[in-house]
């Protein structure tokens, strides 16, 4: 077992962590199939609206990877199919007519994965719809079925600000994770790594996972983030894939091989400075969010739900689903105030990494950060607010030019193969000039995928 | 019609395209941006951002500028005093002090200010904050005698030539303040050199018969000729803590080292200018004068026998180092260029004022050739790491 120590990074001080306490919720009046945060893939749709569909079955699948499936949380009628810019598909919101038990939702034999050939287990997982929740890199997209995976990196630490935490996620669930890291290394021929942070309770299941490599991570955010811990581990080499998949997701997915039913509950820390009850909770894969936003939200109108962190994650309306791979589900205030003269006063509630107000006398103090930019776009200019919080070997701004430029040979030298939009979100966060960081990087991907792909 | 509406419709002439000015709405969006903060929200991720941006850093660059300021504004009136044998009144020297300097700062922030919104608006750009300390910086590194429009051509060159052609802040490869200066040094070296500029003069008044209005390194630069050490020209004049203490003819700014080292202490706390630079340049400076230090015989006449605590005290070393050998733009983006360029700030300002008998100071000239090899370092540093990654990836 190896110690990775992360120096350079940045825990938020957010205020509004879950408390780690567990409450199940009845289930909600809608659920739906939520597609809307799964970065560069298109749907083709299979079903439509006002038809009824059968626990389980699918509703769409990838048009780039036609065997890669989406089946249905519970049975019920197609109520809408919702869609969002340039008709991309977001949801489909299903009005069900029973709320299904587990065994409702057997759709296979149990597989065992220390028997089974690993071609039938690669059809098996692409037959039950959990496909979509391993993760390839580069690209950091849905895994080609295809593709031959040198390593296996399973992630049991989180680190983003208020991020469910891994040793509630799962709880209980060592025989699940144990099933489904076995499969997933089944399907890959390099090593299997498994990622814990230091400081955390220890997670049940995981010393115990045969033929994988545990690693420790100390210190701050982005120490959780895949694209470092695969750069501490194994970093690739040109032309090779890895997979990443969260240790939660694994445990799913260890669930249906081990019981042929898909998992119809989910574990979702509700967190952020607007919930009154932050906490996990417990509901039904698919449901609507109103079951879990109901009573626990403070009475502030202007909010932004976010499916995930306040870093890496995506925004929700009011009337969204929890999605597929949800963990957790921050609420922020949207920013609607402008200070007067806010760059000249000392700045005691004003949040920044950058010692830059006095806010920064009361290190222990939690903020409740709203939406505000807090500043216009401006050209790069470094006053060394990257290097604080990169704890990998990458000139940012020179990336950030090559990708600008389109110069993707350039940007892959530079390193453009080893992030992602989470590994770089608090470059994102610091920077003074405001760069779309995220949106930058995800570009060069974008580029590099259809020019070398 | 309430109030509120009003301020709408009088935001919408300005911002929305079809609005009366909306042609020149970055003038607009720079005076509202200075009232209020920004109200634009994230779009997608991270949806939280920190409270820090370029309005902020620049403040607190202008904050870290009012000790040398608030200092020269003083020494300009007090310098006036001593040259006429006056007797040294505080109210009075300051008083002078802002007659001399409150019209060169407006010069400045005026004419910079002119041609940076002019630029934004021909390119339809919000106002970028880069001026602001350029601004400031300007009237603090000229002597207090610099004819006004000398001043204004300098300032429209150095924001037009150094600047505006480059694409505009965060562009830039000179320092835009030392460009305004290296401007008058070449063009009009007669208004910003020698003995007779770093102190404003009353006319018909006499001076004291021991006036000199040599600056500390003038007088030790001048020492060579006059077969006695630097150290003891200078201290002829001028002692070692008068030299800190900054009650010595000089560039507005520059004179007064402890009110230099008390805004140095602001930027490093608050983390807005890099440590590695000023150590670096320190260091740099230490070592190139140790090395000529030591192959001076002792007493030699002339810059090589300087000792290091004088060099650090007289002339715009100190100030140089600190608010321009800083400048986020113009300094190179990586760690391992930051090390380098701020030894060789040091090094070649040691050299300019030990070896070249022309110039006294070398800070300016120093600074600007490290700007210039600033690109290429970055360019070194980055293509060894991505040979690095080249290698990793192949193997």
């Amino acid at each position: 077992m190896s110690v990775h120590i992360i120096r350079k990074g940045l825990d938020i001080p957010l205020a509004g962590e879950a408390r780690p306490e567990m409450e199940t919720l009845s289930p909600p009046s809608t659920y739906a199939l939520r597609t809307a945060d799964i970065i560069g893939h298109k749907f083709k749709v299979m079903v439509e609206e006002g038809e009824s569909v059968k626990p389980g079955q699918p509703l769409c699948r990838l048009r780039q990877f036609p065997d890669v499936i989406f089946r249905t949380p519970n049975s019920g009628t197609i109520r809408d199919i919702r869609r969002g810019d340039r008709r991309a598909l977001h949801e489909i919101v299903i009005d069900p007519d029973i709320h299904n038990q587990p065994d409702d939702l057997r759709i296979a034999d149990p597989v065992d994965p220390e028997t089974a050939e690993p071609d039938v287990l690669r059809t098996h997982l692409l037959q039950s719809g959990l496909w979509s929740l391993i993760i390839q890199r580069p690209l950091s997209k849905i895994a080609n079925p295809e593709a031959k995976p040198v390593a296996l990196f399973i992630n049991a630490m989180a680190t983003a600000p208020l991020a469910a935490q891994s040793h509630i996620l799962l709880k209980d669930r060592e025989q699940d994770l144990a099933v489904g890291v076995s499969a997933l290394s089944k399907l890959c021929s390099g090593t299997t790594y498994c990622s814990v942070h230091r400081d955390s309770p220890s997670i049940p299941g995981v010393d115990t996972l045969s033929n994988t490599e545990i690693h420790t991570f100390a210190g701050p955010h982005p120490a959780g983030s895949p694209g470092i811990q695969i750069r501490q581990i194994q970093p690739l080499k040109q032309g090779e894939t890895a997979w990443y998949v969260t240790a939660v997701d694994a445990a799913e997915i260890g669930y249906f091989l081990r019981t042929g039913c898909l998992p119809h509950m989910r574990i979702i820390a509700l967190a952020g400075p607007e919930v009154s009850k932050p906490a996990y909770y417990q509901v039904r894969s698919g449901a609507a969010l109103d079951t879990i936003l109901d009573s626990r939200l403070s009475d502030n109108n202007e909010i932004r739900i976010i499916n995930g962190d306040v870093l890496a994650g995506s925004k929700m309306n009011r009337t969204d689903h929890i999605a597929p791979a949800q963990s957790t589900l921050t609420v922020v205030p949207e920013g609607v105030t402008r200070d007067f003269m806010g760059w000249g006063m000392p700045g005691f509630k004003r949040y920044s990494a950058l010692r830059t107000f006095a806010s920064s006398l009361l290190p222990r103090r939690k903020h409740a950060l709203d939406t505000r930019l807090h500043g216009g776009f401006r050209p790069i200019i470094s006053i060394g607010q990257w290097e604080k919080v990169l704890p990998i070997d990458i000139h940012l701004t020179y990336l950030i030019r090559a990708i600008q430029a389109g110069d993707i040979q350039e940007a892959i030298e530079l390193g453009l193969l080893e992030l992602s939009e989470e590994d770089i979100a608090l470059c994102a966060f610091i920077d003074p000039s405001k760069t779309d960081v995220c949106g930058i990087i995800r570009n060069g991907l974008d580029l590099y995928e259809t020019e070398y792909l | 019609m309430s109030s509120n509406s009003k301020i709408h419709r009088f935001r919408e002439q300005w911002e929305s395209p079809d609005g009366r000015f909306h042609k020149i709405w970055p003038v607009f969006d720079a005076f509202d941006t200075f009232l209020f903060s920004v109200g634009a929200r994230t779009r997608q991720r991270p949806h939280v951002r920190d409270a820090t941006d370029l309005k902020r850093v620049m403040s607190l660059v202008i904050v870290s500028l009012m000790p040398p300021m608030l200092f020269g504004i003083w020494n300009i009136g007090h310098q006036t005093r001593l040259a006429h044998g006056l007797p040294a009144d505080f109210f009075g020297s300051v008083l002078d002090g802002l007659l001399v300097f409150v019209p060169l700062l407006i010069i400045s922030y005026g004419v910079g200010m002119f041609w940076e919104m002019l630029f934004c608006v021909l390119r339809k750009e919000e106002v970028s904050e880069g001026y602001l300390v350029s601004g400031m910086l300007i009237p603090l590194i000229v002597p207090p005698t610099i004819p006004w429009w000398q001043l204004a051509v300098a300032v429209s060159f150095a924001v037009i030539i150094a600047k505006e052609a480059f694409g505009g802040t965060g562009y830039n490869i000179f320092n835009v303040a030392l460009m305004a200066r290296v401007y008058l040094f070449f063009a009009h070296p007669g208004h910003i050199s020698g003995d007779n500029v770093w102190i404003k003069m009353q006319h018909n008044t006499p001076v004291t018969d021991a006036f000199t209005g040599a600056t500390p390194l003038a007088l030790g630069a001048a020492s060579s000729e006059m077969e006695i050490t630097a150290v003891e020209s200078v201290t002829a004049h001028y002692t070692w803590m008068q030299c800190i203490l900054g009650t010595i003819p000089g560039s507005i700014g520059e004179t007064s080292k402890v009110a230099i080292l008390l805004g140095a202490v602001l930027l490093l706390a608050t983390g807005v200018a890099s440590w590695k630079v000023m150590l670096s340049a320190l260091a740099g400076m230490v070592a190139t004068t140790g090395l000529f230090n030591m192959f001076a015989a002792a007493g030699a006449p002339g810059m090589i026998a300087y000792p290091i605590h004088f060099h650090l005290v007289t002339g715009g070393f100190l100030f140089g180092v600190v608010y321009m050998a800083t400048d986020p733009v113009t300094q190179p983006e990586t760690q391992t260029g930051k090390w380098f360029y701020g030894f060789f700030i040091g090094a070649v300002t040691a050299l300019v004022r030990i070896i070249n008998p022309a110039f006294p100071e070398g800070t300016m000239l120093a600074i600007l050739l490290l700007n210039v090899f600033a690109p290429l370092t970055d360019y070194i540093v980055v293509r060894l790491n991505a040979r690095a990654r080249r290698l990793r990836y192949a193997q």
